[in-house]
């Protein structure tokens, strides 16, 4: 823990870091996420294209998805982003579809009876009643984010990844651990936060909850 | 045999059970009814041990559940649930095999005994055999659960409202179903539920819980004929069955065929006649076939082998018309007593139901209306009389034919 | 593109030995994963206290970054293959051991009830009920824990273990794309192949009473 106490002022700065990167991914990733699982939720067919495409993301290790973009866009925090986004796709848009398809039918025929357009019908009803579903699936995304930007280091994104390596490299131990456990603190804290989150979102329809969760697991 | 005695159960500082003494001879089918909360579940669950008691002991055959091996105490009880508890990864061939096969009873054996309940709860071994639980419906569930239960041959059945989750009609069947399989195949069956009709159409004896105590335990005759209190009265005549008596006329249900007689017939001739026509009471008439009263045998009067013949006057027998409802005789029938009634001594015959013209019908006992609960709730009491009509045959050959009829289907 | 599959063909001999590297890396962590795991879901889901700790440490253990893992593993099991096989197992357990637990735990009340009431012994309601119906699960668990594993195994190349990641660091570094590419193509490969694979083994443990 020496490394840590001695230098924790560039430790909290590679964690800033880290955060950022993140943050950035998380931003861009939600961005075209929900759309797309939007699209799905809509346009049934593409579903299976859009999820395998996305699942190939994320099936690809995240050491080589990395890796695959640095001949494109050099070293550093792009790579990083990048692989981020890609690697979030699957978890954002599969929940954004499961939370709008399994909104119980009796609402949207309230909200189509009431006479609400498509898109009212969109953002006054089946988006709200999502959300949820949604948040969990930002979370999960949001998790494994910091965890793949620890391996980002390498292609040169900074952050928490870089003592690790470095340590590795060094076989300093003391160093691997004040880039280890600030990355698993962070990680187990935003997972943390996300569930709160999603108990705020989720606070008007838990009686509704846990049925549309049985609905999405089968 | 099994036996509870003074059986307590706590959970925490509920009382769920208080002193439960009941015992259900062999072959015997028991009925634990009440409102919910009552215990009769829990009780029920004593006897297989999936619940122990606080307090007390529940014997089988005389010896504590308690120190039987759970194993084998369990495999020779069977067990059915309303959930039906099939194995939804195996077929319905090997969820009835499945105790058998614990038992290790050779293959063909078992593949035998399969079809042999299949057949025996009415589903061909051909057809569902090899299907899976969910290719079923609610009700052949059920039947796959009863027939499960039965496969190991049992001594003891144990079933926790077993067509609680059935449809009505559904229900209906599986009751009527129920009713011929327990006369095939003589086991001591214990049966929770919470519908009288089901329990009377059922049990052989009947016991009412309430918060954990026995209200009554009786034969369903007994439970109408003196209710222990008003619970049980309110009970009994709860809406499930009395709102089926609404439309039903006296005409509809009486069974027993009551052979008329000249007013000044002599004593002789009338008990001979009863006993030809194999019943004890018959009904006096004047020259116009109105009704004057009734005449009633009273075997080993005096002690003594005499027979004797019993009159009473119109005044002092119940009558009704036979369009009048069934409603609104139903407490009074309920209460018809054998021992007493208006004259002392002699078995209180029941009501005379005569027609528009005063004409003597036929009788109301207590049996036809025992006969009667248990036949509307399989809805064959109505089915078997509202097409037939007196008029069109000879009183006494009618009753006879629909007393059989009604009979069976008790 | 040419340039890159003729460097491949080139060090196919290569790519051969270090993706045989990679499956035992993997393979011999899930094999561990599961023994360890598969026993510890069935514990937890029949003693109850076990299962709070399960469900808690489970999802906080699977929040923890992989190369964290590696790291903070790294003062016990130091450098080489029996770090990655360490971090690896533990990776791999996670998702078993929770989707063990799940499997039995979300077997039907009445199922477990009706079992109990036919006088089946612990032992066979675990056997002949439990775990059947729960197979689908626990292979779902397998799968993910495998392909996780397979993804994790690329940073073992950076602790002297060996395997796929050779290629990519190697690669990064030099900055030689054919390089990185003969590494994140078989890399790749393997984890959708094994995805698939056992997306089928998922399929064929699902007893067919409760396939959809």
């Amino acid at each position: 823990m020496t490394y840590l106490v001695e230098n924790w002022p560039e430790v909290i700065n590679l964690a800033a870091e880290h955060l950022r990167i993140t943050a950035f991914a998380m931003a861009i990733a939600v961005a075209i996420g929900v759309p797309l699982g939007i699209l799905i939720a809509r346009i049934r067919p593409l579903g299976p294209v859009v999820l395998a495409v996305a699942s190939i993301f994320y099936l690809i290790p995240s050491l080589a998805l990395f890796a695959v973009l640095v001949p494109v866009t050099g070293l550093g925090p792009q790579p990083a982003v990048i692989g981020l986004v890609l690697y979030s796709q699957l978890a954002i848009v599969r929940n954004t579809a499961t939370g709008l398809l399994t909104v119980p039918p009796s609402l949207r025929e309230t909200a189509e009876g009431m006479g609400m357009t498509g898109l009212q019908r969109l953002f006054l009803v089946e988006l709200p009643l999502a959300l949820p579903m949604i948040i969990a699936g930002i979370r999960v995304a949001a998790v494994m984010s910091i965890g793949a930007a620890t391996i980002a280091a390498y292609v040169g994104a900074g952050g928490l990844g870089t003592l690790i390596f470095q340590g590795m490299r060094l076989l300093w131990p003391e160093m691997v651990l004040a880039g280890a456990i600030p990355a698993s603190v962070m990680a187990v804290a935003v997972d943390f936060a996300f569930v709160l989150l999603e108990r705020l979102a989720a606070r008007h329809q838990r009686a509704t909850l846990p049925l549309r969760r049985r609905a999405a697991a089968a | 045999m099994i036996r509870f005695e003074n059986v307590h159960k706590y959970y925490g500082a509920v009382h769920a059970v208080r002193g439960l003494d009941i015992t259900v001879r062999p072959g015997e089918f028991l009925v634990l009814i009440g409102p919910s909360g009552c215990g009769k579940t829990t009780a029920l669950k004593m006897v297989n041990r999936l619940i122990a008691p606080t307090s007390g002991r529940v014997l089988i055959d005389g010896t504590d559940v308690s120190e039987m091996p759970l194993v084998t105490l369990r495999r020779n009880i069977g067990y059915v649930i309303q959930e039906t508890g099939l194995f939804p990864h195996m077929t319905i061939a090997q969820n009835v095999a499945l105790v058998p096969r614990l038992k290790k009873w050779p293959r063909a054996k078992r593949n035998e005994r399969v079809d042999e309940l299949l057949h025996l709860v009415g589903l061909d071994p051909a057809v569902y055999r090899d299907r899976y639980p969910r290719h079923l419906s609610g009700g052949q569930r059920q039947r796959v659960g009863v027939a499960r239960a039965l496969a190991a041959d049992p001594p003891i059945i144990l079933m926790d409202e077993p067509f609680g989750a059935t449809d009505p009609i559904t229900r209906k069947q599986l009751q009527r179903e129920l009713a011929r399989i327990k006369e095939q195949v003589q086991k001591t069956i214990v049966f929770v539920t919470h519908d009288i009709s089901e329990a009377f159409l059922l049990g052989d004896s009947i016991c009412l819980l309430k918060d954990g105590e026995v209200v009554q335990h009786a034969t369903p005759e007994e439970l109408l004929r003196s209710p222990a209190n008003d619970f049980v009265h309110e009970f009994i005549g709860d809406e499930a069955v009395s709102r089926q008596f609404d439309y039903l006329q006296m005409g509809e249900i009486c069974r027993t065929p009551l052979p008329t007689f000249p007013a000044d017939a002599p004593d002789w001739q009338i008990a001979t006649a009863l006993r030809k026509a194999g019943t004890a009471v018959g009904a006096t008439i004047d020259p116009g076939g109105r009704l004057t009263g009734i005449v009633q045998v009273i075997p080993h009067a005096e002690g003594g082998n005499r027979t004797a013949v019993q009159r009473r006057p119109r005044e002092h027998v119940r009558v009704a018309r036979r369009d009048e409802l069934v409603r609104e005789f139903f407490p009074g029938l309920c209460r018809t007593n054998r021992a007493g009634g208006p004259t002392g001594g002699a078995v209180d015959p029941g009501l005379v139901v005569v027609d528009e013209q005063s004409r003597p019908c036929g009788l109301v006992s207590y049996d036809d209306i025992v006969r009667l609960i248990a036949g509307l709730v399989t809805g064959t009491a109505i089915e078997e009389t509202s097409g037939a009509d007196p008029e069109d045959e000879s009183t006494a050959a009618f009753f006879t034919r629909q007393r059989v009829k009604g009979a069976v289907a008790r | 593109m040419t340039a890159i599959l003729q460097y491949m063909w080139d060090q196919r001999m290569e790519i051969w030995w270090l993706t045989q590297e990679h499956l035992a890396m993997t393979g011999t962590a899930v094999g561990l994963a599961v023994l360890i795991a598969i026993p510890l879901g069935v514990l937890a889901a029949r003693v109850r206290r076990l299962s709070f700790l399960v469900t808690w440490v489970g999802s906080i253990g699977q929040t923890v970054p992989s190369l964290a893992l590696l790291g903070l593993l790294m003062p016990v099991f130091g450098i080489g293959t029996p770090l990655a096989v360490a971090a690896l197992t533990v990776r791999g357990v996670l998702p078993v051991l929770i989707n063990t637990y799940v499997g039995i735990a979300g077997v039907d009340a009445a199922v477990t009830e009706a079992g109990k009431g036919m006088g089946m012994t612990s032992g066979q309601r675990l056997f002949m009920v439990e775990l059947p119906l729960a197979a689908p699960a626990i292979a779902a668990g397998v799968r993910t824990a495998t392909v996780h594993c397979i993804s994790i195994a690329t940073l073992a190349a950076f602790i002297g273990a060996g395997g796929l990641g050779d290629m990519i660091f190697l690669g990064i570094n030099q900055g030689r794309t054919e390089q990185i590419l003969a590494g994140i193509v078989p890399a790749a490969a393997l984890a959708i192949l094994s995805d698939l694979l056992l997306g089928g083994v998922e399929r064929f443990v699902t007893p067919r009473g409760v396939r959809a």
